[in-house]
This record gives C-alpha cells, structure tokens and sequence, in this order.
C-alpha cells in the first residue's frame, strides 16, 4: 500500500482504564540539573540502587559538561504555569490552540548566597531537568528504555530578596518547559527519597599564593569555596602528594616534584622541576587540583580544584 | 611562635620523577630546601619499590 497522498490520522484517544496502582506526582522536594546528553539507561534502571549510583556517579564527572548538578533542597513552589491558549473564531466558538507552558518557581534556602550565584551560571545554559517527588519518584521524560531529563524552555536562578524584618533571604531559581515533554511522556523511577535528598554537588577548593614565588617553588592555601573551611585541616595528608596536583606554563605540563604539607602555614609547598624543558623560570603558572575522580581515589571525596595563576 | 616540623613521606613526591634521576644526589639536589637524610630515605624507598 502507498502512503502517497495518505494524511496522517493520530489514533483518537486512549484506553481509560484504571489499574490498581498508579502514579500520581507529589510535591516536588528537590531537583538536577542534567546535560542534554545524560541518560540513565536501561541496565542501570535494573534497580534503584544502580539507577542511584548511576545518578550520583554522574555528579562527580571529571567533565564539567558531562556533569549532574544537584539543586538545593525545595522549601516551596509557585506555580505561574500558563493556562491552556484559546483561540475564539468569529461566531465565539473558542479552539485550543496549545497548552501553555509549565513554569515553576522552587523557593530553597540551603546553600543560601554562595549557591545561589553558582546557580545563576547556568541561567543562560542549555540544561534538562529532572524532578524528585516527595516520594521519592524521580522523573524526567522517558526516551525510548531511558529515563532523560526533561528539555528546558529556561532555567533561572533568580536574584535573591533580601530579609525585611518578617521574611528571610528568599533563594528561588525556577524552569519553564513544555507539558508535551510531560504529559504523556512522563518517565520516572521509584526510588529512595533519602538517598535522592542526600547526594550533595561538588564543593570548590579555591588555591590561594602564599608568599612570594622562589625558583621553583611556591607554597599555596586551599580553602573550599562557600565555608572557606582550610582544606589542610580535612586533607592535610592527602593533599600532601605531588599525584594530586597539577602545574602548567604556557599551555604544557610542568613537572611536579613534590608536594609537602606546611603545618606553619596551614598550606603546601609545591617544587616543580626546573630542569623539565618546558619550564621556564619567569612564569606564570597555572596550578590546579587533578580532577575529581583522582582526588576522590586519594580520599579527597566531593571537591574540585579552582585554578590559581601564580605570577 | 615555635616552628612546627615538616613531615615527608614518599608519597610527598613525584615517583616518576624520582625514577627518572639518575643519582641519589640529583634527588637531593632538585627536591626541594628539606632535610637531606629524610631525601635519601625517601629516594631508596622510592626507588626500591621497582627492584
């Protein structure tokens, strides 16, 4: 048969039965941040742990564009979704023209300033959403046998309102998408809500110079970036190896050639190898931490290094 | 205030480097402003490991 000249006729309605058990989505308690190309897969959808450990897996990539972003915890929702876009023909009979947006306004507290400016990074980013329910139903769009975040038309950290007196700081970031992405398309998976609530996002470990810069040498402090917590007093052993660290000059790697704790400082004397070929004494370098995986394997779990220019 | 002692330990250092050396006193040399005994046992421990 020819499908020539054949219009496409969609199949008009659905079956309405109603099974024992169904779904039906409870308040939204917290979210992630995905990258267009995140899935959970069927084999790792085998059972929540492995949807879970696939999850926070992707939470510690070493490729910031490949990485999950746990958003705060959700302390209240405004709902400012559009109402489904009538047309009214000229003898007054209204025709839907389309079902309007979903927006959505999550008000957080935790994390309060610091991450709300990490969090406005992304607003002008190309993210997907996925929502955790507080039943612990995680859910997205399900993309043939995986579980993918839903297609953002935008997300917004919005700029955060100051305490009057009555109210504290209010934190809000919120997403706009289309319900088509939804509403017939839903994927989700039951999991469990503390596990889901408890994965946390990468802290920053920020390097600071400590002292000037000798031939070779130059000792530096490294602090996470929100607490301002001394990484020496977590990892002062751990951070004390020339493995976990990583210098270059003019776009090459130099040779590190040793790592050693400064309990005078509270920081580490880095020694780079002023005989390597690519090093050349005016400088400037670039140190940075290795990436997270490496640091996670050496006991430094949940941080990534910022990068310092030592003039 | 009193100075509080630098503790070394082989994993302070690059072990590629290390190996990459050709002398006991190179080690010594490049390693950085410590202390020469701990050096030396930190390159024999570092070197020992391969043999």
């Amino acid at each position: 048969m020819s499908i020539l000249n054949q219009a496409f006729c969609a199949s008009s309605g659905g079956n309405t039965g109603i099974d024992d058990c169904s779904l039906t989505l409870k308040n939204i308690v917290r979210g992630f941040l995905v990258p267009k190309s995140f899935e959970i897969t069927a084999a790792q959808l085998a059972d929540p742990d492995t949807a879970l450990a696939a999850l926070i897996a992707a939470t510690k990539s070493d490729n910031a564009s490949l990485r999950v972003y746990p958003l705060p915890e959700v302390v209240g929702i405004t709902d400012s979704s559009e109402d489904v876009v009538l047309q009214t023909l000229g003898y007054g009979t209204p025709v839907p023209v389309r079902q309007g947006n979903y927006n959505l306004t999550f008000a957080y507290l935790a994390g309060g300033n610091c991450v709300n400016g990490a969090l406005q990074k992304f607003n002008q980013g190309n993210y997907r959403y996925l929502g955790v329910d507080a039943g612990g139903v995680l859910f997205g769009v399900k993309s043939g046998t995986s579980l993918k975040g839903i297609p953002l038309d935008y997300f917004n950290a919005d700029k955060f309102k100051f305490a009057d007196g009555t109210n504290v700081t209010g934190f809000a970031y919120r997403i706009s998408f289309k319900p088509e992405y939804l509403n017939g398309n839903l994927g989700f998976v039951q999991m469990d809500l503390l596990s889901l609530m408890e994965i946390d996002g990468l802290h920053n470990v920020v390097l600071v110079q400590s002292g000037a810069r000798a031939l070779g040498v130059f000792k530096v402090l490294a602090t996470t970036g929100c607490a301002g917590t001394n990484m020496y007093d977590l990892y002062d052993t751990e951070l004390a190896s020339a493995a976990l660290w990583k210098i270059t000059e003019a776009g090459k790697d130099i040779t590190i050639t040793s790592v050693v704790a400064d309990p005078n400082i509270k920081g580490f004397t880095i020694t780079m190898s002023t005989a390597d070929p690519d090093y050349v004494a005016g400088g400037p370098f670039f140190v940075t931490l290795q990436p997270v995986s490496v640091l996670e394997a050496a006991g430094v779990v949940g941080f990534e290094g910022l990068t310092l220019k030592v003039a | 205030m009193a100075k509080h002692e630098v503790k070394l330990s082989a994993k302070n250092f690059n072990s590629e480097w290390v190996k990459s050396l050709k002398k006991k006193e190179d080690f010594v040399k490049e390693a950085g402003p410590y202390d020469k005994v701990d050096l030396e046992k930190i390159y024999d421990q570092i070197t020992k490991k391969d043999s």
